[in-house]
């Protein structure tokens, strides 16, 4: 057997190898910090629409304003953020046992407080949807002033995050029933809750700068 | 001597593990103690508004502004861990960073959109940034 190799140490009857002939799993670990790092590039875009409601949440260009729906009501409904309030915080709570649960390796418990977190967010969701189909019914839509197309651009941007987590959380429970909790489905159990944690961050902005001082104004 | 080595790779992988524990991890008492302090100051946010806020408006916002950092920042050391020592420091220096870009974007635009807003002409039955 002959080979066209010129590498002085590749033996005769042996093609020479160039690369890795078999990718080793990653360690994953650098994956934490770099979800780190992502979630710190939506803590700027989550700034960039923060800026544009500091600008534009008090031109209400004669229509709907947080207190006046313009129908006799207040735009913002305070009793349903409290709420929402509360329910983001019980799921971040939830999802913190679910992490405390999968650290010890117990699958059950761990995905029973996984599903509670998706459970709340759902719950979350439901009371965004109905408050903003309520809006839309009454004409205050984001084509009606600045305020309320920065406002509701703001909120779908949030509850796409809450989605997105709903969705994520769903994936990983059918991993987990599937391969368990081995070290692969561990690291995305700590990113999720690293960002359903941020979701939570993100929410606690929203209802101070953008509801309670809403009806303040 | 091979047993040396062999302990001085345990702690290794110790050190490694307990960098990890720094994000996304923590103790059940800590997650407690950050629900229950999360939960203290969004009452007091939405207890403030309800009450009518203290004094003028501006003073209300400012100690609402307060409220809502002291609710992340409980977020981030009882909830997400975020410490000094996690991930080789990385964590600490990549969140100071964004903070920093944060503070930079938000002052600026609010300080030059304002300016920019008392220099129009208002149109008129329109309110402005100020109410007015």
């Amino acid at each position: 057997m002959t080979t066209t190799t010129t590498l002085s140490h590749a033996k005769d009857g042996e093609a020479p190898v160039f690369y890795l002939t078999e990718e080793h799993d990653h360690d994953g670990h650098s994956t934490v910090i770099g979800f780190w790092i992502f979630l710190m590039s939506d803590v700027l875009l989550f700034c960039g629409l923060f800026a544009i409601y500091a600008w534009l949440g008090g031109h209400y260009a004669n229509g709907p304003s947080p207190l006046d729906d313009g129908h006799g009501g207040q735009l913002f409904h305070l009793p349903v953020v409290a709420v929402n309030t509360v329910i983001m915080l019980a799921s971040s709570f939830i999802c913190a046992l679910a992490m405390v649960e999968t650290r010890k390796g117990n699958v059950g418990p761990a995905l029973k407080w996984f599903g509670l977190t998706a459970l709340f967010g759902v719950a979350f969701l439901y009371n965004q949807v109905t408050e903003y189909g309520h809006m839309a019914e009454i004409g205050a839509t984001y084509q009606t002033s600045a305020f309320l197309s920065c406002f509701i651009t703001l909120i779908i941007a949030h509850s796409f995050h809450v989605l997105t987590g709903i969705v994520w959380v769903a994936i990983l429970a059918v991993q987990v029933l599937q391969h368990g909790l081995n070290p692969a489905n561990e690291r995305r159990a700590v990113c999720f809750s690293m960002f359903w944690n941020f979701i939570d961050i993100t929410w606690v902005c929203v209802f101070i700068f953008v509801y309670l001082m809403g009806v303040l104004r | 001597m091979s047993n040396d080595s062999h302990a001085g790779h345990a702690d290794a992988h110790a050190q490694e593990h307990a960098d990890v524990d720094g994000l996304g991890y923590g103790s059940l008492q800590s997650y407690q103690v950050g629900l229950g302090l999360a939960a203290l100051l969004s009452a007091l946010a939405f207890g403030l508004v309800a009450i009518g806020g203290i004094g003028s408006i501006q003073a209300t916002a400012i100690v609402l502004l307060a409220i809502a950092i002291a609710r992340v920042v409980v977020h981030l050391v009882y909830f997400l861990r975020v410490k000094s020592s996690a991930e080789g420091g990385w964590t600490m220096v990549t969140t100071v960073f964004t903070l920093m870009v944060v503070v930079i974007a938000m002052v600026g635009s609010i300080w030059i959109m304002l300016h920019q807003e008392i220099n129009m002409m208002p149109a008129p039955g329109t309110e402005t940034f100020r109410g007015q």
